[in-house]
């Protein structure tokens, strides 16, 4: 009977300790709170529990869930911020703190909570958040700070050392600079163009120039872009290593390449015409550039080294109508050149119909037609040229109209002999002018580069066309020199630029277009008026008296006018 | 006091002031005839009117018109610059040149180059050969050739710069030659790292560049003008006008466009149309959508109940701030039964269009999310749509939900995803049982609306869903319906979208027709799409700070969703702006009223008459203009007709034109201070209204005191100025039957503050007069 009670007794004990032990604990009992729709009890207790010093993470997290659906956020900012410090390897806990602060605006400790944990971490996704926020607040100094010491731990990618790097060039700091950058290169994922430049130009700067050279090199064997080629060499060729550059056209140049044109380029700004026809050869060997701004410029280099046939044989081929007026202008004083010598044996056939096409030029860009971008105004020594060009194409009209362009009180005396032959030879004159003494008339034999330094030089006239000779289109990147004056000229040195600018400038020429285009209608009704005034009077219109019938056309030598022949 | 009205005739005095003063003149009448012909001869030759319409080119290929830079970027700080944008679609083809001389400057934009260049040249030099204002930002939109060069620095050139053809590349760092603060590093400093600009030099002695760069240090540098403003347009560099930080997906500005597109656009002092400001006051509005009209609140006491949310925010926020005017916004489909929805809902409608300070909306009949699509609806199409949808449905969960309930001898839950009612954006709109169609979007949802409210209650606003942008022909028929529009834009200005990019116009033209943006965003982008923490539309209040200072840019509009009522920190967080409103300096009016003042700033015409002055026409429910930087001007209420008062707010300066005068002529004068009138006897010539919680109208100033009208929502807090000091009695009066009197005391700045208890929300009059014995 005993053992049966106490059996009972043992029985009903273990249930009781059963009961004790299966009992839901508080926080099971506040989850079924929770669970029953009775939140704010719920997190009236748990602050209860929490203010006792209960800091369990089941808790903790609990208490912030619910103060965070009422609102509460400034319990539950305590809150959290105490569990992600009691927690500081819990990554989860750090990012909650993080995304908190973010989530309430609150800028000062989300950045300093993104970085600590960023150098906790060195997570990537962290590093492009806090990057992107140093960035767009235009904090540049955090920047690159954080971006060394993710380089001094080795966790940068190519395109933070190349942003290091260029961070560090722009601040003047090359040495850091190169040493990003050198890293950035040295990547198996390779960089982008701007860190490679980048990273060339600082060796430049550096006076490292075998260095960016051998650099130069494996960049190019494994990039083959010529344009990048033609840009590095500019730059050794500005750094005063034309060699370096011609080193780099010998390797990746070639038949039709650009690399070929500007090795003729550097050849060319250092005088050495025979290896630039050299190159030139080797480059048409592929063909003539057809494409207009390539044809520009081997019409250009060709033109001022004495390859006048091969330029104008690319110029005949690309068309007269898509070429700048600079470079007709340096065809022609190429040509001029080549036919006073003679002696090169200029092929004379290929001029023909030369003159009628540089009229065509000529007379499209008159009117501000849209295709003509630039006008092509020939001055007088050029018109005297192109009228020998139409004589030699037996073309009269042509020949007198380019003489009666020009205005006889406007030249030297040697044109003026040269015009009144000219005016023999189109049939325009019997005989030559008979006053200007001999000695007067002999032209001093001139080289190619003082005539073109004579062209230069000369006073630009209103209207004649403006030198632009840019190298590539688009947003490709090219140095020019010689437009803006330097930064450290005297305000007196830009004000006369500038002044000078102004009578050139887009708007002065449009004016003076629109005036004479003002001036030709005036004309237009002038005329007008006068053939209806003569209706009136006579019933008809008066015939137009015919012109003095011409003698004979007398073809020419294509040479400099005779000299003396007018004696 | 109305002839007072007519004193001013083109800037100067009218012919009865005229004659006026002649009587009391010393000198002979035929004198002051002839002085009073010279006073208003040369006034008639001065009237101009002032160009406010920006024609805005945009080039379709790249954007359509809502997202092009102009629209989302330049387009409200024009705004607050008083100026409308006009767009343009330049794949349309060129406008004629011969109809542009209306528009103040055109402004282009392009991130690419032009189809038709070659078109596009020649009409742009006859537009600044016209005389117009060019201003370009980004790409001219012609390709840097040579043969395009001299017409690109034909329009250029018109500006005052002239570009190279050419593209310079900074080796290391440029070097900032000319760099003005007040232009440039508005919100974000320029980048050290530039890899290069184009090479643009100054060809005017009148350019005023703003940011000049050099490539390098020394010799070699070559310096560019990348920033500029002349006497005729601006220019501002690709890449130079602000910044898009891909890793956060946030753009910033770099220049400050209110003071480039003011020195573009001209600087000349012109009265701005302000659509923030009403009788001296921040305007407030508030406006909810219906979405979540049915869901039943998850806030514990009311969630026993199984109360709807609807009924939680008329319960919680709408009832108890009879003092805020709100417009309920209901989805005719949430309580149509025959769409699937639930009919309970409409005793809440009736009970909030009830409400005297609740205005009756439309949130739409069936809520399209994407309203494009409705433009060329095709039945057929959407029922693909449906059917696609039902596919990938949870129908094998319901089925086993229901098994399982089945056999547990309980009932099937209702079925949350019925066939022709959409859960979310995936399909084109809420409510699919019947086939789309206009009339019942907009007629249809507005007459089921008017329905549930008092009997002549008339539905006033139309408040887009889904994607907001309307199509024209459904804005077009709000138009016609005779209510106005609202919606879209969703300003944020705040931590989050660091930059004044992200406030929007304060609307869009599409086609004919116009949609008027919500002045704020709602508590679904601060609770990230609604998905929590729902406390989240707190940060609102920062939204509101920044668009006030330093320059006023928008309201405050408290704008929500009826889902608001489910959460109680979403709750808390409206609960708390509500406070903000109540407490705050504002005028509380109804959205509709917001919308009508908003669409009327697109069609306000103002005239010079005179130096200072300016006659105001056609200006709708527009009764604010503002002057920009007018520190040392004040209003000069003796020329000025229709003028209530004046009120600073930072440097601008704020008047507050009488709705009931036509139009008013404005006149400043210099001066911080405004004088009394010396010939009007005691002080009444020179009462002015500096702020008022109630619309005020018809005023009428008297030699001891004034009269007005009044109308607004709860008390009538007010100030008013430029009394003689002493003790006055203030009456609040309607329908000759006094409602409320009291003393009031003007104090020795001649400054009155009063609140007045009554209730304004039918109109009143309000009448000051001196106390016996003052």
């Amino acid at each position: 009977m005993l053992a049966r009670y106490l059996f009972l007794a043992v029985i009903a004990l273990g249930a009781l300790v059963a009961a004790v032990k299966l009992a839901p604990g508080d926080l099971e009992r506040l989850a079924m709170l929770e669970r029953d729709g009775r939140h704010e009890q719920a997190m009236g207790e748990l602050q209860q529990l929490y203010s006792e010093g209960q800091r369990g993470p089941e808790l903790m997290r609990r208490l912030f869930n619910l103060e965070i659906r009422f609102g509460l956020v400034d319990e539950a900012r305590q809150v959290l911020e105490e569990y992600a410090r009691l927690r500081p390897s819990d990554s989860e806990a750090q990012m909650g703190l993080i995304r908190f602060y973010q989530t309430n605006q609150l800028e000062e400790p989300y950045v300093a909570t993104l970085r600590a944990q960023y150098e906790r971490t060195r997570s990537r996704e962290l590093l492009s958040e806090l990057l992107g926020f140093y960035r767009i607040s235009g904090r540049f100094r955090d920047e690159e700070d954080i971006l060394e010491r993710t380089a001094l731990a080795n966790r940068a990618g190519p395109a933070e050392f190349e942003r290091l790097g260029l961070l560090a060039a722009a601040r003047g700091d090359l040495q850091v600079a190169a040493r990003a950058l050198r890293r950035a290169d040295g990547r198996v994922d390779e960089p982008s163009r701007a860190a490679r430049l980048g990273l060339f130009r600082v060796l430049v700067e550096l006076k490292e120039l075998d260095e960016a050279h051998q650099r130069c090199l494996a960049w190019l064997r494994t990039w083959r872009d010529p344009e990048l080629a033609v840009e590095l060499m500019e730059t050794f060729s500005q750094a005063g290593r034309a060699d370096l550059a011609l080193d780099i056209g010998a390797r990746f140049g070639g038949p039709g390449n650009d690399v070929t044109l500007a090795s003729a380029e550097i050849l060319n700004d250092q005088g050495r015409h025979g290896e630039v026809l050299q190159k030139l050869r080797e480059y048409q060997s592929g063909g003539l550039p057809e494409d207009r701004d390539r044809a520009q410029r081997f019409i250009s280099i060709s033109a001022s080294s004495g390859g006048a046939e091969m330029a104008l044989r690319a110029a005949r081929l690309v068309g007269m109508r898509k070429l700048e007026g600079s470079v007709i202008l340096d065809l022609l004083d190429s040509l001029q050149d080549a036919l006073e010598v003679n002696s090169t044996g200029f092929p004379i056939d290929l001029l023909k119909g030369f003159s009628a096409e540089i009229d065509a030029r000529v007379q499209n860009s008159i009117p501000v037609a849209l295709e003509a971008g630039d006008r092509l105004v020939l001055a007088d020594d050029m018109r005297l040229f192109a009228t020998q060009l139409a004589i030699l194409d037996r073309d009269r009209d042509l020949a007198r109209k380019h003489l009666a362009a020009i205005d006889p009180d406007r030249l030297n005396t040697f044109d003026l002999s040269r015009w009144t032959e000219l005016q023999v030879a189109s049939g325009l004159r019997s005989t030559a002018f008979p006053n200007v003494p001999t000695n007067w008339r002999r032209r001093d034999r001139t080289d190619m580069v003082s005539r073109r330094v004579r062209r230069v030089e000369r006073t630009p006239q209103p209207t004649e066309v403006q030198a632009i000779r840019p190298r590539q289109t688009g947003g490709t990147a090219q140095p020019s020199a010689g437009i803006w004056p330097p930064i450290n000229a005297s305000p007196d040195a830009q004000n006369a630029q500038s002044a000078q600018q102004d009578t050139n400038s887009a708007r002065a020429q449009r004016n003076r277009r629109r005036a004479a285009a003002l001036e030709r209608q005036r004309e237009r009704s002038r005329q007008a008026s006068l053939r209806r005034s003569q209706q009136i009077q006579g019933g008809n219109v008066a015939p137009k008296s015919a012109p003095p019938p011409l003698p004979p056309l007398q073809p020419q030598p294509f040479l400099a006018p005779a000299i003396g022949s007018g004696g | 006091v109305r002839l007072r009205h007519l004193t001013v005739f083109h800037g100067r005095l009218s012919p009865r002031a005229c004659s006026q003063r002649a009587r009391h003149s010393l000198f002979l009448p035929l004198v002051s005839i002839a002085f009073c012909l010279w006073q208003m001869v040369p006034a008639l030759a001065t009237d101009r009117l002032v160009k406010r319409e920006i024609l805005a080119l945009f080039d379709s290929r790249e954007d359509p018109q809502q997202f092009t830079h102009i629209h989302k970027l330049a387009e409200m700080p024009l705004n607050h610059l008083g100026y409308s944008v006009v767009y343009w679609d330049i794949e349309r083809g060129l406008p004629d040149v011969r109809s542009i001389e209306r528009y103040k400057g055109v402004l282009t934009w392009f991130g690419r180059d032009l189809a038709k260049p070659e078109l596009y040249l020649p009409w742009a030099a006859e537009v600044v050969d016209r005389g117009l204002k060019l201003v370009i930002l980004g790409q001219i939109g012609v390709p840097l050739e040579p043969r395009y060069l001299e017409n690109i620095n034909a329009i250029l050139g018109d500006i005052g710069l002239k570009h190279t053809g050419q593209f310079v590349e900074v080796p290391f760092s440029a070097q900032v030659i000319v760099k003005d603060a007040a232009v440039m590093e508005f919100e974000r400093k320029l980048d050290p790292v530039i890899h290069g600009f184009p090479l643009l030099t100054a060809d005017r002695p009148d350019l005023v560049s703003h940011l000049t760069l050099a490539s390098s240090r020394g010799a070699r540098a070559q310096s560019s003008v990348l920033v500029a403003t002349s006497p005729r347009g601006g220019f501002v560099a690709d890449d130079f006008a602000f910044v898009y930080e891909a890793a956060l997906d946030r753009v910033s500005w770099i220049i400050n466009p209110f003071k480039f597109f003011q020195l573009a656009f001209g600087q000349e002092r012109t009265p701005i149309p302000d659509v923030t400001t009403l009788d001296g006051n921040r305007i407030y509005f508030s406006h909810i959508d219906g979405d979540g009209w049915n869901n039943v609140s998850q806030i514990e006491h009311f969630a026993k109940a199984g109360t709807m949310s609807s009924e939680v925010v008329l319960k919680e926020l709408v009832e108890p701030f009879a003092d805020l005017p709100v417009t309920v916004g209901l989805i005719a489909g949430d309580v149509d039964p025959e769409l699937g929805g639930d009919p309970s809902g409409r005793p809440i409608a009736r009970r909030f269009f009830a409400l005297p300070h609740v205005e009756v909306g439309s949130h739409t009949y069936t809520h399209p999310y994407t309203w494009q699509y409705f433009e060329r609806y095709q039945r057929e199409d959407e029922n693909k749509l449906i059917e696609g949808q039902q596919r990938v449905e949870r129908r094998m969960y319901d089925r086993a939900i229901g098994n399982i309930m089945r056999m547990a001898g309980k009932e099937k839950p209702q079925q949350i995803h019925q066939r022709y009612i959409a859960g979310s954006s995936e399909l084109p709109r809420s409510y699919l049982r019947r086939p789309y169609e206009l009339d019942m979007e907009v007629e249809g949802s507005l007459r089921a609306a008017e329905q549930l409210a008092p009997t002549g209650k008339r539905a006033l606003l139309y408040q887009w869903s889904g994607d907001t942008t309307p199509y024209e022909a459904v804005i077009r028929a709000t138009r016609e319906a005779g209510v106005r529009n609202i919606n879209g834009g969703d300003s944020r200005y705040d931590m989050d979208y660091p930059s004044v990019a992200y406030v929007p116009p304060i609307g869009r033209s599409v086609g004919a027709e116009r949609q008027i943006y919500a002045v704020n965003s709602n508590e679904n982008t601060y609770t990230n799409d609604w998905t929590g923490p729902y406390y989240g539309f707190r940060k609102l209040d920062e939204t509101i700070r920044k668009t006030d200072g330093p320059r006023r840019l928008k309201a405050y509009n408290l704008y929500y969703h009826m889902y608001s009522g489910e959460k109680p920190a979403a709750l808390d967080a409206v609960r708390q702006h509500l406070n903000t409103a109540r407490n705050g300096e504002f005028i509380p009016i109804s959205a509709s009223h917001y919308a009508a003042i908003a669409d009327s700033f697109y069609d306000v015409e103002i005239r010079q008459l005179a130096e200072n002055q300016w006659r105001v026409a056609k200006r709708g429910d527009l009764q604010t203009l503002r002057f920009d930087d007018a520190a040392d001007l004040t209003l000069d209420l003796s020329a000025s007709v229709g003028v209530m008062g004046e009120r600073r707010h930072g440097p601008a300066l704020y008047l507050a034109l009488d709705p009931d005068v036509d139009e008013p002529v404005v006149t400043l004068r210099p001066g911080s201070v405004p004088d009394p009138l010396p010939d009007v006897e005691k002080s009444g010539g020179s009462i002015q209204l500096i702020a008022s919680r109630w619309r005020i109208s018809d005023l009428v100033r008297g030699d001891c005191g004034f009269k007005a009208n009044a109308e607004g929502f709860g008390p009538g807090r007010m100030a008013w100025k430029g009394m003689a000091p002493g003790r006055y009695t203030l009456t609040a009066k309607r329908s000759g039957k006094a409602l409320w009197e009291q003393e009031v005391v003007v104090d020795q700045a001649r400054r009155m503050d009063v609140s007045v208890p009554s209730d304004a929300i039918v109109p009143l009059m309000l009448e000051l007069a001196c106390a016996p014995g003052n």
